[in-house]
């Protein structure tokens, strides 16, 4: 790995100076799981790291159902699995932290960090897209809100601008109602990346769906929302086969890459099941 | 020239009791611990074609680099007249650099020296290699076809052994078979996956020796390799080993050695190498093979002839495949007894990484084929699995397919003890059973030979202190041999295990020892240190019996002190012992060979004693099979193994299960995938081994023999080949669906239940 300078700014202010001060040769580290590895394996190799352990206002999370719930970016996966409000307001997010890897790797992996990194098989992502959640940016010149269902471009790559510093992550009151689930197929370990996993929300009103999230990690260049799969939900009813022919519309949303972990018809066969067997546990769920 | 490693110093030891306090805290130091002052480092530029000539290597800009002292390569090898760079077990056809030509990618083509590792690093990336490459071949049936790109000038049709088991009349015995069964069984390559990367350090000293410290399976092995490379009488090489984390064969024979000693040779200071993890997986693979196998039986289901062929591949180098290969063959009829058996066994270079031992070394490919097969014929004979194996196993007297007669047979009682683990159990509650989840069983049995002929020496001492050291090159890795190595000498001298020292290997001090492989150390180096610790005992005896006026068998030995029987003031402590001996210390010496001729067969058939004594396993799982996605989820494992002599039983159960969780991920997941030659998965994420959360419920049962006079047999790889097929026999009970394809992954499980659903419909 070659020796990089390390920056530890205290404010967003001075790390926003920092990264623009630095350009190319500058990169954020917030909990280092994968900026580390990909430097030692020679795949990033910047001669300015700024880290942002020491920026108080990057951390920590807040939540009531009047606010909804805000995550700051430096808050670590371990926080967001643990901690009452995401518990008690967002279980589904709460389940998803708790599918991403080991305790180890969640004591010290960001949500910042999570998002920004952008591998399309990563857990919190499509979890955050079902509640409607929104990242906020701050730049040399403006800070920005943007849904994370718009945040990602490709395989490792956001929208996110070099110079811009993801602040936090806010998940709106109005999506906080929602029965929400996280389903993730691991066929090899129980600590692997996903073969595939879905996530989805349901509001369930007089036996009727009155609003639908599903997305899907490991189904392409980047997690999707299946609009299609939702829309189809919506305005009908809870029974099994509805549900189905539902989950029967996930896999042309996706072009998995065939690897490892298994073949792209594979994938895509595997989020059909998976979502179907998610949307019938939330629908079980939402009758008790 | 640079200055001794450590001159003249004794081996290392320490209490091998009780070391795992030291590997839990992290205090435990390991061969990658090692760090030697004033150590340079080196790193390798590797091929990233898998075939081709090596038409230029301009080390120009990585020299420039601040901190490079050197950068070698093949052609510098060659032109130097004191070294002999082609190395191998039988055949010397492995560069310690590519010389000419690279034959797989990851192959070392040049070494870059450096003050530091992340200079070396930086370094080897500048390094220009211009290769032209040529056409490349990763399978070893096509590299047999007479068009096949040819590795190997001087070995023709990539041929990287060929033999031939004769037993009987197989041909002719099966076409009187009442029922045949044929079909073939493929398993891939795999990796060791040592949680410890390889490492090791190299140095000329004044007197133009060489000193080596390394994370080795076989001191002994690399120093005559080093010897032979650098034109040196093996006095002059000496080989020091430290305790491993992991090696499950990766560690055997040459590794890294070669070219740390290179690489001191040219900069005249230590040096030191450290694989990465990628590196880890371009070093040592298990052998890939294909297994094909037709059983003819008679109307009782008695097995009547067995044809096997063998296609093995052996990556881009022999190593020990030449041997190896037809010890994989010896073992693929199974633990049964068949009048007739013809196997024909040939192993193939291609463009891949090469092979080398992995724990169940060249059985698990086999056993994957004659498991399968036992639960297919028995299926095909509407006989249970379990009922057909206790017809067909091994029992005393028996004739096995070398035509050994069997002796200290155990499997009967092993299967039995596998099928009650497995059926005692209050059955599962049907809560856990749903529409898209099964249950099955399976079961599997594996033979094994020991290494055989077989040579291990040792040492115990007692020094005026009173400390016992166990001095052998065997080699800790944290399959606990130094403690049962310990405790094996400790009982002869009636001591408490727990004050007894073992060393760490060091060719220098320690006597020789062939391997620590083959579940081989308890068995071979054990009985040396017993007889060793009884010569030891004798010479302590020796020393007061006369004194005492009685005879040394006389003598009474306990807790660490001598006495005479008659006379309670007549008592001494073995310190005082060689205090009053006027001798620094008191050492026994001893050894351990396998008998004369054991281990001869004939080339043409391989008839003949192949093995001193037979490794036994019997593994049984239950698995749970979702119907929806193929996934194979092994919820338990009971292993059995035949252990002789027992010495620690908490050990050789740790064995046991260990092995079943180590052949648990070879039969689910791992696989090295490669694709235009190169490997893609060389790192654990996309490589998988099992984690603490995949770990089934396991058990064990250890059979034993109480005789003290009883020969102790290797049990650390017993369990390790029959996990394989028991899951796919498993799956087979669960769901109905056959995979000869390992590994068993979701995937195929899926895919085969869709065509079985198919055809039940056509039907
Ligand atoms: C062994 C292992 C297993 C894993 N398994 C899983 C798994 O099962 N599921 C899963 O979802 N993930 C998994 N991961 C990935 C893990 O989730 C990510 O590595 C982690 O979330 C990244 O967070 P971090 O804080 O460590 O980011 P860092 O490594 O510090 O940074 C990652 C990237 O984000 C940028 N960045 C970080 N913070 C900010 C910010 N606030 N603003 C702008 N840019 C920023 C960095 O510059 C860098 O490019 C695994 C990782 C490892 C090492």
């Amino acid at each position: 790995m070659r020796p990089f300078r390390y920056h530890r700014p205290g404010t967003v202010a001075e790390a926003a100076q920092l990264i623009a001060d630095l350009g190319e040769d500058g990169a954020i580290l917030a909990g280092g799981t994968s900026l580390m590895t990909l430097a030692r394996l020679g795949l990033a190799e910047p001669q300015h790291v700024v880290g942002l352990a020491g920026v108080p206002e990057l951390c920590g999370i807040e939540g009531n159902s009047g606010d909804g719930i805000t995550l700051g970016a430096m808050a670590t996966l371990r926080q967001v699995e643990t901690i009452p409000p995401v518990r008690r307001l967002a279980p589904g997010l709460a389940e998803a932290a708790h599918q991403v890897a080991t305790v180890r790797i969640r004591n010290q992996a960001t949500v910042g960090g999570t998002l920004v990194h952008a591998d399309p098989s990563q857990d919190l992502p499509p979890m955050l897209m079902v509640y409607d959640a929104v990242a906020r940016l701050t730049g040399p010149t403006r800070t920005r809100e943007v849904p994370v269902a718009e945040l990602f471009v490709d395989f490792f790559e956001t929208v996110v601008d070099p110079d811009e510093i993801l602040t936090s992550v806010h998940l709106p009151p109005a999506s906080l109602g929602v029965i929400a689930g996280y389903l993730k197929f691991l066929p090899r370990t129980q600590d692997d990346y996903a073969t595939i996993s879905v996530a989805a929300g349901l509001t369930v009103v007089d036996g009727c769906i009155d609003t639908a999230r599903i997305a899907v990690a490991g189904g392409g260049s980047t997690p999707q929302r299946c609009r299609e799969a939702e829309s189809a939900l919506v305005g009908g009813g809870t029974d099994v086969a509805g549900l189905a022919a539902a989950a029967d519309l996930v896999p042309e949303a996706l072009d998995p890459v065939s690897d490892a972990r298994g073949s792209g018809d594979y994938k895509r066969e595997m989020a059909r099941i998976s979502t179907r067997r998610l949307l019938q546990r939330l629908v079980s769920e939402s009758a008790t | 020239m640079s200055p001794a490693l450590n001159p003249g110093a004794a081996p290392l030891s320490r209490r091998a009791v009780g070391d795992a306090v030291d590997r839990v805290r992290g205090t435990f130091t390991f061969a990658v611990d090692r760090r030697i002052e004033g150590t340079l480092h080196a790193v390798a530029v590797r091929s990233v074609a898998p075939h081709g000539r090596i038409t230029s290597i301009d080390a120009a800009d990585a020299l420039a680099v601040p901190g490079v002292v050197a950068v070698i390569d093949g052609s510098h090898v060659a032109a130097d007249d004191g070294i002999s760079p082609w190395y191998g077990e039988n055949r010397a056809d492995q560069p310690v650099l590519a010389i000419g030509k690279v034959r797989y990618v990851g192959e070392p083509v040049a070494l870059v020296i450096a003050d530091s590792r992340a200079t070396a690093e930086a370094a080897a990336a500048q390094v220009w290699v211009d290769i032209e490459e040529l056409p490349h071949v990763v399978d070893p049936v096509l590299a047999g076809a007479p068009d096949a790109p040819q590795l190997h000038d001087e070995w023709p049709n990539n041929d990287s052994g060929t033999w031939t088991l004769v037993h009987g009349d197989a041909e002719r015995a099966m076409a009187t078979a009442a029922h045949v069964h044929t079909a073939t069984y493929t398993s891939p390559a795999q990796n060791h996956v040592p949680m410890e990367p390889h490492s090791a350090t190299g140095a000329w000293l004044p007197d133009g020796s060489l000193e080596v410290w390394t994370g080795t399976q076989s001191p002994y092995v690399v120093r005559q390799r080093l010897a032979t490379m650098f034109r040196l009488d093996p006095d002059r090489v000496r080989v020091r080993g430290d305790s491993l984390g992991g090696a499950f064969g990766s560690k055997i024979d040459l590794r890294l050695e070669g070219l740390v000693a290179l690489a001191s040779r040219a900069v005249g200071a230590p040096v030191r190498m450290e694989l990465r993890r990628d590196e880890v997986f371009q070093s040592a693979s298990k052998h890939a093979a294909t297994v094909t196998m037709t059983t003819g039986v008679d109307e009782d289901g008695l097995l009547v002839a067995r044809i096997i062929d063998i296609v093995w591949n052996s990556g881009a180098y022999a190593l020990q495949t030449p041997r190896s290969s037809r010890t994989g063959m010896i073992r693929s009829p199974g633990p049964y007894r068949i009048p007739h058996v013809l196997a024909r066994s040939v192993a193939r270079y291609t463009n891949t990484v090469p092979t080398g031992p992995f724990r169940g070394a060249m059985t698990g490919q086999v056993c994957w084929a004659h498991e399968s097969a036992a639960d297919e014929i028995a299926a095909e004979l509407g006989v249970d699995p379990v009922e057909w194996r206790r017809r067909n196993l091994l029992r005393d007297g028996d004739a096995f397919a070398t035509g050994d007669v069997m002796h200290e047979m155990h499997y009967v009682d092993l299967l039995t003890a596998v099928d009650d683990a497995l059926t005692a159990d209050a059955p599962p509650t049907s809560s856990t059973r749903t529409r898209t989840r099964r249950r099955g069983r399976g079961v599997a049995a594996v033979l094994k030979t020991t290494r055989t002929p077989t040579r291990s020496e040792a040492q115990v001492q007692v020094d005026a202190e009173g400390q016992v050291a166990v001095r052998t090159s065997a080699v800790e890795m944290g399959q606990g041999a130094a403690a049962s190595l310990a405790e094996m000498a400790a009982r002869r001298l009636d001591m408490p295990a727990e004050d007894v020292s073992v060393s760490w290997p060091d060719t220098g001090w320690t006597p020789f020892d062939q391997t620590t492989s083959s579940s081989r150390t308890t068995f071979a180096t054990g009985l040396a240190v017993e007889r060793a610790a009884s010569d030891l005992r004798a010479c302590i005896a020796q020393q007061v019996a006369q004194p005492w006026g009685i005879t040394p068998d006389q003598v009474v030995h306990r807790d660490g002190c001598v006495s005479s029987p008659g006379d309670p003031a007549q008592r001494m402590t073995y310190a005082d012992v060689v205090r009053s001996s006027g001798a620094g210390e008191l050492v026994g010496t001893g050894r351990y060979e396998t008998p004369p001729g054991a281990g001869r067969l004939d080339p043409e058939t391989s008839q003949g004693n192949v093995s001193v004594h037979f490794h036994q396993g019997v593994v049984g799982v239950e698995v749970e099979v979702d119907t929806e996605t193929g996934r194979v989820h092994v919820l338990r494992a009971h292993g059995a193994t035949y252990a002789g002599r027992l010495i620690d039983a908490e050990r050789a159960r740790k064995q046991i299960e260990g092995g079943m969780l180590f052949g648990l991920g070879q039969a689910v997941m791992e696989e090295t995938l490669y694709e235009a030659g190169q490997m893609i998965n060389p790192n654990l994420s996309d490589y998988q081994i099992p984690s603490l959360l995949d770990v089934p419920l396991t058990s064990s049962t250890v059979l034993s023999d109480a005789d003290p006079d009883a020969e102790p047999h290797g049990i650390g790889e017993s369990t390790v080949p029959p996990m394989a097929p028991a899951v796919a026999n498993a799956v087979h009970d669960a769901v109905g669906v056959r995979i000869r394809d390992l590994p068993v992954t979701a995937e195929k499980v899926l895919r085969a239940l869709r065509e079985k659903q198919a055809d039940d419909r056509k039907n």
